[in-house]
């Protein structure tokens, strides 16, 4: 076995990021998967994303609106183990290919449905993406900004996460499966994605436990003195991460500076620090110590120092760093079009069962005839399907 | 009969902080029954109290010394009729406190064991320490946040914490499915770094040809006109209308009528060169009526937007009740706590909500117990500080 998922076939529905992310996951540990598009395709194609979110899977171009085209996607459908979709709640309903109306010609079906903003309740049917996940999920009205309002994120985490929690409703699904015989309908949405790292900010307990300290104004830089950037003398930046008192005190001997142990305005930096004006200028205090050096010389120090510290690098560095390529999340891939693509690797480890990418990421419908042909259409049937704009 | 997905599953949850003790929590949600294992100092991360509320809902507590062999013996006990066992240690950690995985198999061939570290367990920078912040900066999370030419900005939301957390989740169940297939437990392992890059997948990819990356900027609003954050009369709104079909139902929804035919924004190509007067313009718009008013007007014309809603509005919101985002527990000490719910649905083995977080020690002489340790033997390992029974967290040398 190779992969975790070897020997089972995906049929994926869902388009843009969620859903096709989810079944690369599923692909990478041993899943076929069967890329489902509409006739003008995936509308991520172009981006560049796109190319390892898909990677591994084969592509049917499909118009499942047509009676014919969601016949083609039932047939799959009921030889298939998982279902992957990222409709609006009721549309795969109307379409024919819902969970009720497929699970009875394969019980043992496993249907993965990815909403927006969940299947039920007044938003359920606001038309939805990644954007509109992250600002009903709290995403960013948490992210604050120096203007007195909140500010937008760059990455997509809601999606994101809804992929990985979807990957393990599956994983979860798939080994009640084995004990019942039988499947079941998951539901992971960009908002569950979007709440799953809000998940300790989010709670709310009668003395408020984790209230911004009073009068911090915010600070894009971080708010703590020791727990944040710093520019060095060079104009690159370097974090620091000194969250409680042994690290305080390894922060000052790195720093050169070891009489601020036992300055009582900074006991038990950074939380215990009382005074906003103490936090200031311990703030301004180390910004100074830090110009002073190149941040080369800084990290240097700082880690002989037992000083949690990295370098603040753009993605384009991170994709030189030894520990990545130890750990071998950047592989290079083979693709017909583009040449040579250098994307993420494997993330997760499995000793026994081991993953493997499957391929670049196929064409709009390079496999379509193939396909078809496996689910039995015949070849006047798959031309009588193109004639029609099925396929 | 299987009511939740994971009924029955025991795990043994060695982890501590974030990345490690929302893994197994995500278990617990799903209906395993996870004990957290804690050194008498406790969870370091027990200092935040309402966070840690959020990473370690669902689970039972114990605090037992490894480093002494009749602690080790009590989660060798442990293990010997669990599933899962869940770890974060820093390298050698494990090992040296006999909880490592070559160990364990000998204990339970069948165990299945999840490691998350910061870098891996081997490797340049495996003895580092690791936190959130440290591998936002070094994995270009915060450049891209702050935007080329300005400071790297740090996010709020740990998101390499998070990520590795539903990593693991997702590889502990998977290697359960694939016991089931095989047999044979086995070793998964995923760590901050490799997070770091599964959240900035799309980032994270280079070719000949590639379009230049869009990055964000100081105090970042959003990427142009049509995608980006506008103030209303009453709050924030966000707009997510790039494509000519949206912008189109965005002149049909406001009514502007000059706006769908104005040729300084026909295309979005242009609409990005004359970005300047379209957000102005918008803005004054924008800022006539509140949130709810753009939404009624701006949905049926299928114009994604959403109102920018903080976590004091999403506890009594009617859409997160809908679909049982909200959870209330009632905690020892804390009083009622309110945090998110079970995030994965499932038709036929619901989630599971088992309680609050655990006080520190809190049911180590259940669990004992249930294992059918002796009263006078329990009593004997209290006496001898190898366990404790909700006890205060003691200072003891740290590891």
């Amino acid at each position: 076995m190779s992969g975790p998922f070897a020997g089972l076939r995906i049929v994926d529905l869902s388009t843009e990021i969620a859903g096709p992310y989810l079944t690369m996951f599923l692909s990478d540990l041993g899943a076929e998967v069967i890329k489902v598009e509409p006739p003008e395709g995936d509308p991520a194609r172009g981006e560049p994303g796109f190319w390892v979110w898909n990677r591994g899977k084969r592509s049917l171009r499909l118009d499942v609106t047509q009676g014919p085209g969601a016949d083609v996607a039932r047939r799959l459908v009921e030889i298939s183990d998982v279902l992957v979709e990222s409709y609006p709640p009721g549309r795969a309903e109307s379409l024919g290919l819902g969970y009720e109306q497929l699970r009875s010609a394969n019980p043992r079906l496993i249907y993965c449905a990815l909403p927006a903003l969940g299947s039920e309740g007044p938003y359920a049917q606001w038309p939805g993406s990644d954007t509109v996940a992250a600002a009903a999920g709290g995403v960013i009205g948490s992210n604050p900004s120096t203007a007195g309002r909140p500010s937008f994120v760059t990455l997509p985490v809601s999606s994101y996460s809804a992929a990985v929690l979807a990957a393990q409703g599956i994983a979860a699904a798939l080994y009640v499966r084995e004990k019942t015989g039988r499947g079941q309908r998951v539901e992971a949405s960009l908002l569950a994605g979007a709440l799953a790292t809000q998940s300790a900010s989010f709670v709310v307990v009668p003395q408020a436990g984790v209230a911004p300290m009073p009068g911090t104004a915010y600070n894009p830089l971080g708010n703590l003195p020791t727990y944040r950037l710093f520019e060095c003398q060079d104009g690159k930046w370097l974090f620091i991460a000194c969250g409680n008192s042994a690290f305080w005190g390894k922060l000052c001997i790195a720093i050169g500076h070891e009489e601020l142990v036992s300055d009582p305005r900074y006991t038990n930096a950074p939380f215990g620090i009382t005074e906003e004006q103490s936090r200031n200028d311990l703030a301004a205090l180390i910004e100074s110590i830090m110009k002073q050096k190149p941040r080369e010389e800084w990290l240097r120090l700082l880690r002989k120092g037992d000083v949690p510290s990295a370098p603040a690098d753009t993605v384009e560095e991170f994709a030189q760093d030894p520990q990545v390529l130890h750990n071998n999340m950047m592989v290079e891939l083979e693709d017909p079009r583009a040449g040579l693509i250098r994307q993420m690797g494997l993330p997760i480890s499995f000793s026994l069962t081991p993953g493997q990418i499957g391929g670049p990421a196929p064409d709009l419908g390079q496999h379509s005839q193939e396909v078809l042909g496996e689910l039995g259409y015949s070849a006047d049937g798959i031309a009588a399907l193109r004639a029609s704009a099925v396929i | 009969m299987q009511n939740h997905a994971l009924e029955g599953i025991k795990v043994v949850d060695l982890t501590s902080y974030i990345a490690g003790s929302y893994g197994p929590m995500l278990l617990a949600d799903l209906g395993a029954e996870v004990v957290k294992v804690e050194a008498p100092v406790g969870d370091a991360f027990r200092a935040l109290l309402g966070a840690f509320l959020g990473w370690n809902r669902g689970k039972r507590g114990i605090v037992v010394d490894l480093r002494n062999q009749d602690g080790r013996e009590v989660v060798y006990d442990m293990v010997r009729r669990a599933d899962i066992v869940a770890e974060n240690f820093r390298p050698g950690v494990a090992q040296r406190l006999g909880v490592d995985y070559e160990t364990l198999r000998q204990v339970n061939p069948r165990i299945i064991y999840s490691s998350a570290n910061g870098y891996g367990s081997s490797g340049p920078y495996a003895e580092l320490p690791a936190f959130d912040p440290l591998l936002q900066a070094r994995s270009g999370a915060m450049a891209t946040q702050g935007g080329p030419g300005h400071p790297p900005v740090f996010l709020t939301v740990a998101i390499t914490d998070y990520c590795t957390a539903m990593m693991a989740a997702f590889a502990m169940v998977s290697a359960l499915y694939a016991r089931e297939r095989t047999g044979l437990g086995q070793r998964v392992e995923t760590s901050l770094t490799n997070a770091a890059i599964v959240f900035q997948s799309s980032s994270f990819i280079f070719y000949d040809g590639k379009p230049s990356r869009p990055q964000g900027g100081p105090d970042f609003i959003g990427w142009g006109p049509t995608h980006r954050l506008y103030a209303t009369a009453d709050g924030w709104m966000a707009l997510d209308a790039d494509t000519e079909a949206r912008w189109a139902g965005l002149c049909r929804a406001l009514a502007e009528e000059d706006l769908g035919h104005d040729p300084r924004f026909a295309t979005a190509t242009q609409r990005q060169q004359n970005e300047a007067a379209l957000t102005a313009r918008l803005e004054a718009v924008f800022a006539r009526r509140p949130t709810e008013e753009w939404l009624s007007h701006l949905h049926p014309e299928d114009v994604p937007c959403a109102p920018v809603l903080l976590h004091l509005n999403l506890i009594s919101d009617p859409h997160y009740a809908a679909n049982d985002f909200i959870a209330t527990h009632q905690h020892p000490e804390v009083g009622e706590v309110k945090q998110t719910g079970v995030l994965i649905k499932f038709s036929e083995t619901p989630g599971k909500l088992w309680g609050p977080a655990p006080l520190l020690g809190q049911h180590t002489v259940e669990v004992l117990q249930e294992m059918d340790y002796s009263q006078g033997r329990i009593q004997e390992l209290l006496t001898k500080r190898v366990i404790f029974q909700a006890a205060m967290p003691v200072t003891a040398p740290a590891d």
